[in-house]
């Protein structure tokens, strides 16, 4: 029994001694009665020089308090697990550790001391602490990365995101952490709209790197839509097992553009009527698009790395060094008219525009040509230049016709003016002679004439006197529209009372012309304005029922800058029909009932006419007539 | 009245003639009335040339009276001529034409006309102006020395 009981000491003493922890006990006063081979290690005291010592020896000032309270808990039968503290050592460093604490107990089961459990963790510490600070890093780099990064665990839910990717997502870190990818990273192909399979599903199956497919875009929180570019790899435990997965990806909308402006630039210069041809220095041709295949017959393969001297007529050679100095300044040539040779042989007339090509540091590396073929242009002004000589020769001509015709019209005109002197001269005169015949024979012979007789020679008089008073009217209708007239300042008030004293027919007890008190000046000619009036008042007095004293009043009107003079009647008035052919030569619209030669109106509108002036009428059968004449306002 | 005081008139329409002189009837102007069938022979009378050398037969009138268009010589040409000789150049004259032509008007002042009158339609205004003529012309007017002598132009003229 005894041997088994010292066997079995000896056997946890054995245990006590090998154990990696130190293993220290304590009596009731905080003296230390046991220590280990382990304490002596992790603290460097001996369990001789720490045996009977104060357990304050092991711990610094300012922990100094843990061990009476260690010990209340103890007396009251609490254990302690894990408590993490510091411990100082002889040396003088601070050691961390992690202490678990037991009640000792005597055969009666009296508490008489502490058993202490020391574990050294500083190296487990320091390793904490340098996960933290790796964790913490990748967090910042992860964060600071100019992509995208999401990262999920092995069951595809989101366990971190970075801001780019909260940027480009539209969702933030905290809303979407622990849920499933699918629901934050939504991509569709470009253009067949279709679901694009999530990668993290491909890495998580395949346990591999995928890359994404073209054309993806990523449809963010609030539906608007980036073209993606992404690509995924698994995260691997400890094992390699795959843990979870990384998502990285970039918005491509600006390189997308920056393609497709390529792109469109490239449509446009290889669909160009132009030639776009680029050479480098040496002017050896780099590219060709298709307008210079159609202009110069060459295709790309032909031409391509050949030299631009192919294109240039030999005697031009010289020009071209010229030119690619000036493009090695930087210079541009602008719509410089020149000739080229086609395939065919066929000179061609071009117009160049040739701009220095630039590489990313500014250096001049190449030239592009815009060549426009302008054979046709060229034709054209050629065409136009011959019809502008044609036109100019016909200018000339027609001055010579239009000399001519002057002078045919001069000749006319004065025909015309003889004709209407002999009008008057050779056709009164014997007009003069019948009338005055006639009315000879009827003074003398009255008595031996029948009653019958008489009446016929005097309508034979009326009528020589009416057809003298034609020709009168006529001759001043040719004379109004045929003399100069000078416009200047009249008054038509003076005039029209000259006209109406000059003519019984005009006043009382034959007619009653009243005159609207200060008519304004008008540009006018007297004579003309004269004659205008006479006419107007002479229709207004002789077109009036019979037995009816004709009553004519005359007022003007302000109308902006002219005048308006009214020539009002209380006469038969003109039917609305018959109005437009009242200022006509030889319209009568009264002729049975009214005599007149149709002449008067016509050169009142002649004469209104030539002082820049008109005439026209509102009337209503049995309703008067009320004629105007529009004058200019004298200019004051 | 000075029933004495002549008129001359020029006037190649045989028509135009007789109404003159019917309206000289017509009026009772006594005064005499001399006329000639165109402008030359108005010429030769007032020269006093040829057939009109005698002075007493033909005196100077105290009031010529021209139409314009006549043959040889025209109304104008007789004016113009008139004007240039010293001992005429101050005789009245009255154009007496068939129109009031603007032109015709101006030349006949110009040329020295005293006055211009448009042949008038019937007999009633032709008689009712030759006895203005009379009254005006032969009796109001104050005549040159001229009128009513009997001064031959020398010969050549």
């Amino acid at each position: 029994m005894i041997n088994r009981d010292e066997q079995s000491r000896s056997l946890l003493a054995a245990i006590v001694d090998h154990c990696e922890d130190a293993i220290i006990s304590l009596d009731l006063n905080g003296k230390i009665t046991s220590w280990n081979n382990s304490a002596t290690a992790i603290f460097g005291y001996t369990a001789e020089e720490a045996i009977g010592q104060p357990v304050m020896i092991i711990i610094p000032p300012d922990r100094a308090d843990e061990e009476p309270e260690f010990i209340r808990r103890i007396t009251k039968g609490d254990r302690i697990r894990h408590y993490e503290t510091i411990r100082r050592a002889k040396n003088g460093n601070d050691v961390d550790i992690s202490l678990t604490i037991s009640p000792i107990l005597d055969s009666e089961g009296k508490i008489i001391g502490a058993s202490k459990i020391a574990r050294d963790i500083s190296k487990e510490r320091k390793a904490r602490e340098r996960l933290r600070q790796s964790e913490e890093w990748f967090r910042v780099t992860l964060s600071s990365i100019g992509d995208a990064v999401i990262a999920t665990d092995a069951d595809a839910n989101i366990t971190y995101m970075n801001s780019v990717a909260e940027e480009l997502t539209g969702w933030s870190s905290s809303e979407v952490t622990g849920k499933p990818l699918e629901s934050v990273f939504r991509i569709v192909n470009e253009r067949t709209r279709q679901i694009v399979e999530n990668p993290v599903a491909r890495v998580l199956q395949h346990g591999a790197v995928v890359g994404l497919a073209n054309h993806t875009v990523l449809i963010r929180k609030d539906g608007t839509e980036r073209p993606i570019d992404d690509s995924g790899a698994p995260i691997r435990g400890a094992g390699s097992e795959v843990v979870g997965v990384v998502l990285v990806f970039r918005d491509v909308a600006e390189h997308r553009t920056a393609e497709l402006t390529s792109l469109r630039l490239a449509a446009i210069v290889q669909n160009s009527d132009d030639a776009i041809i680029s050479k480098n220095l040496q002017g050896i041709v780099m590219s060709w698009n298709e307008g210079a295949q159609r202009i110069f017959g060459y295709t790309p393969e032909e031409i391509v790395g050949r030299s631009i001297l192919t294109l240039i007529p030999s005697e031009m050679h010289s020009q071209e060094p010229e030119i690619l100095a000036r493009l090695q300044r930087g210079e541009r040539i602008l719509h410089f008219e020149t000739e080229r040779v086609a395939k065919s042989g066929k000179r061609i007339a071009v117009s160049l525009t040739i701009s220095p090509i630039k590489d990313a540091e500014g250096h001049v590396i190449g030239a592009s040509k815009i060549a426009r073929d302008i054979t046709e242009q060229k034709a054209v002004q050629e065409a136009l230049q011959k019809a502008k000589t044609q036109l100019e020769l016909h200018a000339e001509q027609l001055e010579g016709t239009v000399a001519e015709r002057t002078k045919t019209l001069q000749k006319t005109v004065e025909e015309l003016e003889s004709f209407s002197y002999s009008l008057s001269h050779d056709m009164r005169a014997p007009l003069r002679t019948i009338q005055s015949f006639l009315e000879i024979v009827l003074n003398d012979q009255e008595q031996r004439i029948t009653g019958e007789g008489q009446r016929l020679l005097r309508t034979a008089v009326k009528t020589a006197e009416r057809m003298d008073k034609l020709i009168l009217d006529l001759l001043s209708f040719v004379r109004v529209s045929r003399s100069p007239i000078v416009l200047k300042s009249v008054n038509a008030g003076p005039i029209l009372r000259s006209i109406i004293e000059d003519r019984p027919a005009f006043q009382p007890p034959k007619a009653v012309i009243e005159i609207e008190n200060g008519l304004p000046e008008v540009e006018g000619d007297a004579t003309s304005l004269s004659q205008c009036l006479t006419n107007l008042l002479d229709n207004a007095v002789k077109f009036v029922a019979p037995g009816v004293t004709p009553h004519v009043r005359i007022r003007s009107e302000s109308r902006n800058d002219r005048v308006r003079i009214w020539v009002e009647d209380n006469g038969i008035g003109i039917d609305p029909e018959s109005q437009h052919q009242l200022f006509k030569v030889f319209q009568r619209i009264n002729a049975s009932s009214y005599e007149g030669t149709g002449i008067g109106l016509a050169l009142v509108h002649k004469a209104a006419e030539r002082m820049g002036g008109e005439v026209g009428v509102e009337s209503e059968l049995g309703k008067g007539s009320r004629f105007w004449l529009d004058l200019q306002k004298a200019q004051t | 009245m000075n029933t004495q005081r002549s008129v001359l008139v020029a006037e190649d329409d045989e028509n135009d003639r007789f109404l003159m002189k019917w309206a000289f009837q017509e009026a009772a102007v006594e005064n005499p009335l001399y006329i000639v069938e165109d402008g030359q022979e108005a010429i030769e009378y007032l020269a006093g040339t040829g057939k009109y050398s005698d002075r007493i037969k033909y005196p100077l009138p105290f009031l010529v009276v021209l139409d314009l268009k006549m043959p040889r010589k025209t109304g104008l040409d007789v004016l113009r001529w008139l004007r240039l000789i010293p001992l005429l150049r101050c005789l009245p004259v009255m154009v007496f034409s068939s129109s009031a032509h603007p032109a015709d008007v101006e030349a006949a002042y110009d040329g020295g006309a005293n006055a211009f009158v448009v042949k008038p339609a019937g007999t009633q205004k032709r008689v009712e102006l030759v006895k203005t003529l009379r009254d005006f012309w032969l009796t109001f007017n104050e005549p040159p020395a001229a009128a009513g002598g009997g001064l031959t132009l020398p010969a050549g003229l």
